[in-house]
């Protein structure tokens, strides 16, 4: 035998007999996390992130909370301080009626926010129901939902919102309705996709085969598999929904006076742009803050959940 | 193909029906009386006049089918109800060309520019410029086009008087209109071009371009590009239909006169029979740019064209 | 055989940069490929041979991947590949040495004809014009025993089986005739029936264009019929290497061993009892000090884990890296085979 060895001169107790380590042939590598630990790790190291999650957080508590150290109301009219700049009494300024800006985009702002979030709610709930049917049942029923959300996903989205709140009303219901009525087909093809996916898994077909009802086994499983989807899709559609209102009360057709929205008030502001610009300024700077916010904050996200998209 | 392409017309044509349908039952059953501001100071029997002018005498059902014979018959889509004598198919003919001109401008400078930005950022991944250009996407994509007209508005227009404020007419007076409404568009379509390219570029058979001997600028050029343009080609058929129109907001802002202000102009008055009409004539082009599309789609990838012609 | 090294590894390190850490896939494996053989790497999945032969193509991925070790050498005809930039590299793939991959399904351009993916390297390489490359590429098709060539070579990758696609790769990859051709898990996604033709199918071109292969697996089975040697690598070192007899009748590694016993074998009558491997290979972020089997090896010392083993050299081709064969080690329940001097 050729042994090439450089040092033959090894202590014996060094060629003890140890066998399989357990320990280190079943070693675990790092810590072990739960999923959503590990996610908030990897979403806390996305420093753009973290801004957007402080400054939603931020936009959120002023438009809240904002009117209370204001102290003003957003329909009180003082015709002697009307066009006013920005100044230490009126932090934003005031519009052509005399009213404060900052009060009324902090009221306009929840109205806007809160239209973000109910038609996000809405739309949830709409595509998820729509979605598990057609998941769960299959087979004509899955078809008809889904030729259904074809034809929906195929319209086009603002002339439907336009029809529909003309025809329903211009209150905030109908706004909420018209635009959750145009979008929840993603969420819907999502969760069809979901349940398809878990139908196929090895312990659901064994369940259904042993007869058990697989619909509540299924469902279980449904909601931890697709937070992370949930979650950035939440964060995505939140602006996404704020624009189309700022969009629709821009034009007019959204929010109507007395009422107000961060669209609605840029569109008054937009008549004074030329010598009042701030009126139009302060409304527009928070639309795209708080979608500018949701973005970070969903790109972070998604990130954050899938770490192969990093690289 | 051929028999791909028919199919997807009929489908087409089917969604199209649904559509014309749904807006007129929803519009004959909105809240109120389109006719009755009108004709409220008439005596009785001018009022009847009017009802059986426009038809509005007989029941619903009747209507829509006298409505149906004159748009297949006649490809008449109907007379305002607020200003006697004017026809959706005059509003169209004067306004949508009008629309038309800015939207194709718009568009070719959109996927023009946007595209190979898209390309580039993600062949030049996390250089400096891709970091760069995608902050600034995302602040592009956070901002509505009526705030990035109100800045060009006052700065490029107000201030600096490169630019007329509004109106219409002269060449000079499309530069805001168009700068306004192509940024946000630029954004959109390098943030989907980047996605999708880089999604291609990690995938196999890029790395068999490579095994073969293929550079960089061949296997850009002849591997990479069709692929990533795949997904970009569907968001392209929808932004074909905004054309002429979609632009509502940028139309109002610089009082241009395109169909997409009168559209809202007919929204805010009510004008039931003329929004009737244009909206039809949106769904319309909407319907054939999803055609156009598919057949695209049906070109781009061969999965489609080919199994087309087999089935 | 013909004694002209074609292709000479030394030495080489690959690591990789990961959020976790940097991850030492490849450590130190030195390899050499003759003209017209067939050499197998064979280990499990993550064991860095994937990597080892991406790293002679030069198609690892730039920014994560750093290829380091002293005096690390990938010789290719006394050229150092590993000082060549991407120019000189694109003239040497697909040209010189080739390369076809595990997945057929997502190794081919799904836009592209079949015909064109296989022109395309003549065109790159030999300025080929459009109608000779085609003329070409439907020999090529033909020469993997694609039937109705004239009319598959227009049609697309969806339009092909997975058999016939890797039938596809092997023509992209042979059609400029290369001297060397990396099949990286040609078969594993395949049925098992069509598996047999295609190392058919490889062996067959081999032997006609003298072309030298290197055949990466996990699949001992595969290799046996194949390979003329096998380097068996495990956690980034290559472990074991010899001729297939040699490996197969009389390996000398505890690894090779229990890879060999843990396959069962119509054939084998004796009622050997099947030897299964506990445990996972360890983690390459933190790669062990001592030989990286000790952890999984039955027979490990203490030594094992605190010192990596040197080669044994049992014949002129064959060497192994074990603790066990050191004069001192104790071998009191080690299987013979493992021990046995081979004269």
């Amino acid at each position: 035998m050729d042994t090439a060895r450089t040092d033959m001169v090894v202590a014996d107790e060094m060629f003890q007999r140890v066998g399989i380590d357990e320990e280190l042939s079943e070693h675990l590598d790092k810590p072990s996390l739960t999923y959503w630990a590990d996610v908030w790790r990897r979403f806390r190291k996305d420093k753009l992130a973290l801004f957007g999650l402080v400054l939603m957080v931020a936009i959120i508590a002023t438009v809240f909370l904002g009117p209370l150290f204001s102290g003003k109301d957003y329909k009180y009219m003082d015709s002697s301080v009307k066009n006013l700049r920005p100044n230490a009494q009126y932090w934003f300024g005031t519009d052509d009626m005399g009213r404060d800006i900052f009060t009324r985009v902090c009221y306009g702002g929840r109205i806007s926010i809160l239209i973000g979030f109910l038609c996000t709610i809405v739309m949830f709930v709409i595509g998820s129901l729509m979605g598990a049917l057609a998941g769960l049942k299959g087979g004509w029923v899955d078809n008809l939902i889904m030729r259904f959300a074809e034809f929906v996903g195929n319209l086009p989205y603002l002339i439907i919102v336009v029809i529909l709140t003309m025809t329903m009303g211009r209150s905030i219901f109908a706004i909420v309705l018209a635009m959750s009525l145009t979008s929840w087909v993603g969420t819907c093809r999502m969760v069809r996709g979901q349940i398809l996916q878990l139908k196929e898994l090895d312990y659901i077909e064994a369940a259904s085969a042993l007869g058990a009802n697989t619909t509540r086994i299924i469902l279980r499983h449904l909601l931890p598999n697709t937070m992370g989807i949930i979650m950035v899709q939440v964060t995505m559609s939140i602006p996404g929904f704020i624009f189309g209102e700022a969009f629709l009360s821009y034009v007019g057709l959204g929010i109507r006076p007395p009422g107000t929205s961060w669209g609605a008030l840029a569109s008054a502001g937009q008549a004074r742009l030329m010598f009042h610009p701030h009126i139009l300024f302060f409304p527009c700077i928070m639309i795209v803050l708080t979608t500018f916010a949701f973005h970070l904050v969903g790109d972070g996200l998604s990130d954050a959940l899938d770490p192969k998209l990093r690289e | 193909m051929a028999k791909f392409i028919v199919k997807r017309v009929f489908y087409g044509l089917l969604t199209l029906f649904l559509i014309i349908t749904a807006t007129f039952f929803l519009i004959a059953g909105a809240p109120g009386d389109p006719i009755a501001a009108k004709v409220e100071q008439m005596p009785d029997r001018a009022q009847e006049v009017i009802r059986k002018k426009y038809g509005l005498d007989k029941p619903v059902v009747e209507r829509y089918f006298i409505y149906m014979k004159n748009l297949i018959t006649t490809g008449d889509f109907g007379e305002s109800i607020i200003y006697t004598g004017k026809s959706a198919n005059d509003v169209i003919k004067a306004n949508a060309p009008i629309s038309a001109k800015i939207g194709i401008i718009v568009l070719v400078l959109q996927v023009g520019i946007g595209i190979p930005l898209g390309l580039g950022t993600a062949l030049g991944r996390g250089k400096m410029y891709d970091h760069m250009i995608r902050v600034g996407n995302v602040l592009c994509i956070c901002t509505p086009s009526f705030v990035f007209a109100a800045l060009l508005q006052y700065f490029l227009a107000f201030k600096l008087k490169l630019a007329p404020v509004f109106g219409w007419g002269q060449p000079k007076h499309y530069i805001l209109p168009v700068l306004a409404y192509t940024i946000g568009g630029i954004a959109v379509y390098n943030k989907y071009m980047r996605g999708s390219t880089l999604s291609v570029i990690n995938e196999d058979y890029i790395v068999t371009a490579k095994a073969k001997g293929c550079k960089k600028g061949r296997i850009v050029r002849k591997h990479i590009l069709r692929n990533s343009m795949i997904p970009i080609v569907t968001m392209i058929g929808p932004a074909v239909a905004g054309i002429f129109g979609s632009s509502f907001v940028i139309e109002r802002i610089f009082a241009i006169p395109g169909l997409g202000s009168y559209y809202v102009k007919a929204v805010s008055d009510n004008d039931y029979t003329m929004v009737l009409g244009i909206t039809i004539f949106y769904a319309m082009l909407y319907v054939a740019s999803l055609i156009i599309v598919d057949i695209l789609y049906g070109i781009v990838d061969p999965r489609i064209k080919v199994a087309g012609t087999e089935k | 055989m013909k004694n002209s090294k074609l292709l000479e590894i030394k030495n080489l390190h690959v690591s990789f940069t990961t959020y976790a850490g940097i991850v030492r896939a490849v450590r130190g494996v030195d390899l050499y490929l003759e003209e017209g053989e067939t050499l197998a790497i064979v280990g499990e999945s993550g064991c860095g041979k994937t990597v080892t032969v991406k790293s002679i193509m030069g198609l690892l991925p730039e920014e994560q991947a750093v290829i380091s070790g002293e005096g690390a050498q990938i010789n290719f005809h006394e050229h150092n590949l590993l000082a060549f930039d991407e120019d000189r590299m694109s003239a040497i793939r697909g040209m010189h040495i080739s390369m076809i991959f595990q997945d057929p399904m997502t190794s081919l351009n799904p836009t592209m004809k079949i015909g064109d993916q296989i022109a395309e390297s003549l065109i790159v390489h030999k300025g080929a014009s459009g109608r000779l490359a085609r003329q070409e590429a439907l020999k090529m098709l033909r020469l993997v025993n694609i039937p109705n060539a004239e009319e598959r070579i227009d049609q697309y990758p969806f339009q092909f089986s997975g058999g016939m696609r890797q039938r596809a790769m092997i023509a992209i990859a042979l059609a400029c005739d290369p001297e060397i051709l990396i099949a990286d898990e040609p078969t594993t996604a395949l049925d098992v029936t069509i598996q047999a033709q295609i190392m058919e199918l490889i062996k067959s071109l081999q032997r006609e264009r003298n072309t030298g292969v290197i055949l990466v697996t996990h699949d001992l089975g595969l290799v046996a019929s194949m390979a003329d040697r096998i380097n068996v690598m495990y956690a980034g070192q290559i472990v074991e290497r010899g001729t297939t007899d040699e490996i197969f009748y009389d390996p000398k590694h505890p690894y090779t061993f229990a890879l060999l016993r843990s396959v069962p074998k119509l054939s084998d009558h004796k009622q050997e009892a099947l030897y299964s491997l506990v445990g996972t290979p360890p983690d390459l972020i933190k790669p062990p000090v001592g030989c990286p089997f000790a952890p999984r090896c039955r027979f490990a010392m203490r030594i094992c884990r605190d010192r990596p083993a040197e080669a044994t050299h049992f014949g002129p081709s064959h060497s192994s890296y074990c603790w066990l064969h050191h004069p001192k080690a104790n071998t009191s329940d080690v299987p013979e085979t493992l021990l046995k001097e081979v004269v």
